[in-house]
C-alpha cells in the first residue's frame, strides 16, 4: 500500500484549522494510505493551541518562514516518513477536500504533478477581481512562453505530486508565492504536469495574502522568478506521453 | 597635496584600522570580513603616501579633478562590498530557513518519542 501525505500549511487559522483537518481526516483511498500534516508557520493566534487540544499531527516551525517555507517543511517531513505522495491543501478552508480523490487517481495513473485549477472547464463560480485574472493571464502567458503548456490556475495551492517532485521540492523550494516558479522548474525539468478542475470556496474567516498594495510587488517579483527558472532550468528526462 | 591633509587623513586611517582590529577582538566581526575593511584602509594610505603618482594617474585618465577619480574608485568599492553583502544576507537566509525546518520536524519527533514513554 502506497503512503500519501496531505500538508496543511496554516498561519493564523485558529477558526478555519479544525474544519479543514476534519473534512482531510474522513479522506479515505483504494489506492494509498492517507495521512495530514498541520504546518504551524509559527502563527501568532492560537493555532498550535487548537492543534494540540484536538491532538491534530501537527509541526510547529520555531520562526515564521512564509508559504514556501511552510510547505516546504511538510515536503521534508513527507521524504523523512518516505511517503510516495503529497498534497498541498491551504489551512484557509479555500480547498474543498472532495477533490483530493480525483487528485489521488491522477497522481495513480504516473502524472507527476496535478495542479486543481479554479479555471479550467470553468466549473468553479469563484469570483475573482478583473485585476487578479489579468494577473494571472499573464503569468499564464509567462509559462506558456518558457514552457510551451498552458496552465490555467498557475497560483494555484491546491496540488499534488509524487516521490520524484517531493524530493526535488524538499531540497529546492521557493520561499515566497512559490506556486507558478516550481511549475516553471517542473515543466522545464521534462515532468509531466497535468490540471484537473476543481472547485474553491471563498475564504471564510482571516485574509488572503496577497493584498491590493502587495499585488503589483507580486507581479513583477514571480514574473521574474518564472523568467529565471524559465531560462536557467536544465531538462532532466524526457517527456514521455 | 597639504602636509596637514595628509595627516589628518593618516589619523583617519589609523582610526579605522583601530576599530577593526577592537571589532575582531570582541567577536562581532569574523576574520574574513574584516580582511575587507582592512585592505579598504590600506588603499587609502598607500593613496596618501603615493598622492603625486595619484594625481599623474588621474590626469593620464582625463579625470578632471583627481578627486573625481578616488570618489569614483570609493564609489565602485563600496557598490561591491553592498553587492557581496546581499548575496551573504540571502545565503544566510536560506541556511536559517532550512535550519527552522529541520528543527520543527526534530521538535515533533522528540515530542512523539517523549509521548511514547510517558505511557
Amino acid at each position: 500500500m502506497k503512503k500519501l501525505l496531505i500538508i496543511i500549511p496554516a498561519y493564523n487559522e485558529e477558526k478555519n484549522i479544525i474544519d479543514t483537518v476534519n473534512s482531510v481526516k474522513t479522506i479515505e483511498s483504494d489506492y494509498c494510505i492517507v495521512d495530514y500534516v498541520v504546518i504551524n508557520d509559527c502563527s501568532k493566534d492560537k493555532t498550535e493551541q487548537v492543534c494540540v487540544d484536538n491532538s491534530f499531527n501537527y509541526i510547529s516551525l520555531p520562526l515564521n518562514l512564509g508559504i514556501g517555507g511552510a510547505v516546504q517543511t511538510g515536503y521534508k517531513y513527507a521524504l523523512y516518513n518516505e511517503y510516495d505522495y503529497a498534497i498541498q491543501f491551504d489551512g484557509d478552508g479555500q480547498h474543498n477536500a472532495k477533490y483530493i480523490e480525483p487528485l489521488i487517481s491522477e497522481l495513480e495513473k504516473g502524472v507527476d504533478l496535478v495542479i486543481g485549477s479554479r479555471f479550467i472547464n470553468q466549473i468553479s463560480e469563484f469570483k475573482s477581481t478583473k485585476l487578479r485574472r489579468f494577473g494571472k493571464s499573464i503569468l499564464s502567458f509567462l509559462i506558456k512562453v518558457f514552457t510551451k503548456k498552458k496552465i490555467t490556475d498557475p497560483t494555484s495551492g491546491f496540488r499534488g505530486c509524487n516521490r520524484k517532485l517531493i524530493e526535488l521540492f524538499a531540497s529546492k523550494y521557493p520561499i515566497d508565492y512559490p506556486e507558478p516558479d516550481t511549475i516553471v522548474t517542473v515543466l522545464k525539468k521534462g515532468y509531466k504536469v497535468i490540471e484537473i478542475p476543481v472547485k474553491m470556496n471563498e475564504r471564510k474567516n482571516g485574509v488572503s495574502s496577497i493584498n491590493a498594495f502587495k499585488s503589483i510587488y507580486y507581479m513583477i517579483k514571480v514574473s521574474l522568478a518564472i523568467i529565471i527558472s524559465g531560462i536557467s532550468t536544465e531538462k532532466e528526462k524526457e517527456y514521455e506521453d | 597635496m597639504k602636509t596637514s591633509l595628509i595627516v589628518f587623513l593618516s589619523i583617519l586611517c589609523l582610526f579605522l584600522l583601530i576599530l577593526v582590529f577592537l571589532v575582531i577582538k570582541k567577536n562581532k566581526m569574523s576574520l574574513k570580513y574584516s580582511l575587507l575593511w582592512i585592505t579598504f584602509v590600506f588603499m587609502i594610505f598607500i593613496s596618501l603616501l603615493f598622492h603625486n603618482q595619484v594625481f599623474y594617474v588621474s590626469k593620464f585618465l582625463g579625470f578632471e579633478a583627481p578627486s573625481n577619480m578616488v570618489f569614483l574608485i570609493g564609489f565602485v568599492l563600496l557598490m561591491i562590498i553592498t553587492f557581496v553583502l546581499t548575496s551573504i544576507i540571502s545565503r544566510q537566509n536560506e541556511k536559517i530557513v532550512a535550519l527552522t525546518q529541520e528543527m520543527a520536524i526534530l521538535n515533533k519527533k522528540v515530542k512523539e518519542l517523549d509521548d511514547r514513554d510517558y505511557l
